[in-house]
């Protein structure tokens, strides 16, 4: 079919050809994964980030191997409400307790909450979103209402009822309760997500060559939907990480949260606002832990959306 | 047009109904409601029994939630266990004051955004925008009641300590002046400030980044071509696009505003409706819980109601059909 002149063209660029295929061959192969970290290392805050949020998961989790949770919670009279210095470098706080010390077990379990948290927000909004995207009619319709109410419905408005009301029964500061209460509470935009990616996901050729091949529904769901929702639920989920981490702050800072004397970040503040004008570092260093925490996530989550999408070359 | 409206109303009904159901569930959660008068040991069980067939409670659940339904929809929402008031007398009572702080929060929020906004994104890749973008950033990060009590630490404690004029630590005007304009506003603006930076740090990035998308198109392209100035196409034509959508999101970020309140007012002593539902939280006040939620969800069922037909009837690109 082809003329002469283009099979000898070709003949005369095939050397080059091959040399320019062995150059690529001398480079690792660019597989998703590899051009997916690229990307995401040329975005200098998320990669900054990443470093930042595993020293803070290094300390907050070491220190446990040099102190014991009961030394870091040791009631020290003599040295009340003292001014950071060498010995104490965050001070300490109303009854002596060493707030350095207090910080980073705080920080234990105010990360553990906030990624636990968005786990089971990211779960169930994977779940819900996928069943109503894929199944429209009644289901998607219910789904959806309940997840119009939930929105509807100030998020602490409920969790302060939840936890004050139950909390009675279950035991107030369990941390297991108002880990699974704030997951419980926040998948609401995840599932939304999920819904519009399997909505348009489902009309694909390579979902209907999967069906034509006999797949069954809930296979096409697992194998070939859901994975292809996972970047922008990735995302979605560093938001709830940070979002978890607020809210839990807040509940303890009402009082609501986890109970003295286990700290977290949240609780560390709950007293703090009395103690302004004589300890002002007492409700400064937690504080600023929150906020370089959640600062840190949402770069993460930035730069993984930067990462995850093939048209951003920065 | 009209019918537009009568279909978006019609929609929320049902939304209504299920939101009623979801705070009912949390008043069953709270379990048996006579269990205070149980640790009496002069009531005998007849008494217990009257008792709860004088308060309906011997009823099967549905109807219970139908007889609720039904004091809700006629206005009778209770009285609090503690002061025996009216639950919507109490809430009446607070709601100017929540509507003062929202109404000078957003005056903030909205005016401080768009400045930097509009600044950022006509000064893209600046010195300017870097540093706003980044603050922006940080203020999106915030806890905002620890803002609240470092901006107490440093406008209310260190200028009061210095001897330099300083703002109130919270209230809403010093009993020795009485209520007046000048003392309110003195009071809310510790509060104000607080309630706004987070939404305000998200509203610069938002309006950022769509007057850079709006830019990119066509119309633009004409309005330039036809020799219009650059500020003239900016505020006649883009803006115009930049600012409907606020519409909605503000009106999306009402539940998360409510929110806030709850903590904000009560470190600022802000007599809003977020105080009186921390307070009765705290005293497990259930009929005060539970009025406050649902009117706090209506209000937000309503208000993006109301976002909605706003947007339908602005913009002309919205059929109505």
């Amino acid at each position: 079919m082809t003329g002469s002149s283009d099979t000898s063209r070709l003949r005369d660029t095939a050397p080059m050809a091959d040399m320019a295929i062995s150059g690529a061959l001398a480079r690792p192969p660019e597989t998703m994964w590899t051009m997916f970290w690229q990307r995401f290392v040329r975005h200098r805050p998320a990669m900054v980030s990443l470093v930042v949020l595993l020293f803070l998961v290094v300390a907050s989790f070491g220190v446990s191997l040099f102190v014991s949770e009961d030394e870091a919670n040791l009631i020290d009279v003599q040295a009340m409400r003292s001014a950071p210095s060498w010995e104490h470098p965050f001070g300490t706080d109303d009854v002596g307790r060493d707030m350095f010390l207090r910080t980073l077990f705080g920080g234990q379990i105010s990360l553990r909450i906030g990624l636990l948290a968005a786990c089971i927000s990211v779960v169930i909004g994977i779940a819900v979103g996928t069943i109503s995207g894929y199944n429209t009619g009644w289901i998607d319709n219910v789904l959806m209402r309940i997840t119009d109410a939930l929105l509807s419905i100030p998020t602490l408005f409920i969790l302060i009822v939840l936890t004050r009301v139950l909390g009675d029964h279950i035991g107030v500061g369990n941390i297991a309760f108002i880990t699974l209460v704030i997951g419980t509470l926040s998948w609401m935009p995840t599932s939304r997500i999920v819904r519009a990616q399997v909505l348009s996901l489902k009309e694909r050729d390579f979902v209907l060559g999967a069906r034509s091949l006999g797949c069954q529904a809930g296979r096409i769901l697992v194998r070939h939907i859901v994975p292809n929702t996972l970047a922008p639920v990735v995302v979605a989920a560093t938001l709830d990480v940070g979002r978890a981490i607020i809210f839990e702050a807040s509940l303890s800072f009402l009082g609501l949260g986890i109970q003295p004397p286990t700290a977290t970040w949240g609780s560390m503040l709950n007293r703090a606002q009395a103690y302004l004008l004589n300890a002002p570092w007492i409700a400064l260093f937690p504080g600023i832990m929150i906020l370089v925490t959640v600062l840190c996530v949402n770069f993460l989550g930035d730069g993984l959306r930067d990462a995850f999408d093939p048209h951003s070359l920065r | 047009m009209r019918a537009y409206i009568l279909k978006r109303v019609i929609q929320a009904i049902p939304l209504l109904f299920l939101i009623s159901f979801i705070v009912f569930l949390s008043i069953q959660a709270t379990g048996d409601p006579l269990a205070a008068y149980t640790v009496d040991a002069s009531l005998t069980s007849d008494d217990i029994a009257r008792l709860k067939a004088k308060y309906g409670l011997d009823q099967p659940v549905p109807i219970q939630y139908l007889n609720w339904l039904k004091n809700m929809a006629t206005g009778n929402w209770g009285t609090s266990y503690f002061t025996r008031e009216d639950v919507v007398d109490m809430i009446l009572e607070r709601l100017p004051n929540t509507l003062i702080l929202f109404a000078v929060s957003y005056a903030l929020i909205l005016g401080v955004a768009l400045i930097l906004g509009i600044l950022t994104a006509i000064r893209q890749y600046s010195l300017f925008d870097y540093s706003v973008t980044a603050l922006s950033f940080l203020g999106i990060a915030t806890p905002s009641f620890w803002l609240g009590l470092m901006l107490i630490y440093l406008f209310a404690v260190r200028l009061k300590a210095w001897g330099l004029p300083s703002l109130p630590v919270g209230g809403m005007y010093d009993l020795s002046e009485g209520k007046t304009l000048a003392e309110v506003s003195r009071h809310v603006i510790l509060p104000a400030i607080t309630l706004s930076v987070v939404v305000c740090a998200r509203y610069v990035r938002y309006i950022r980044s769509s007057i850079l998308e709006q830019l990119q198109l066509d119309y633009v392209r004409t309005a330039t071509a036809k020799g219009l100035r650059s500020r003239a196409v900016l505020f006649r034509h883009v803006m115009k696009n930049v600012l409907l959508p606020l519409v909605t999101l503000v009106g999306l970020d009402l539940p998360n505003f409510l929110s806030g309140t709850i903590v904000i007012e009560s470190i600022f002593a802000w007599p809003g409706v977020g105080r009186l539902f921390w307070s009765a939280a705290e005293r497990t006040d259930i009929p005060v819980l539970m009025a406050v939620m649902l009117f706090v969800a209506v209000m937000t069922v309503v208000f993006n109601l109301i976002a909605d037909i706003f947007y339908a009837v602005v913009d002309p690109r919205i059929s109505y059909s």
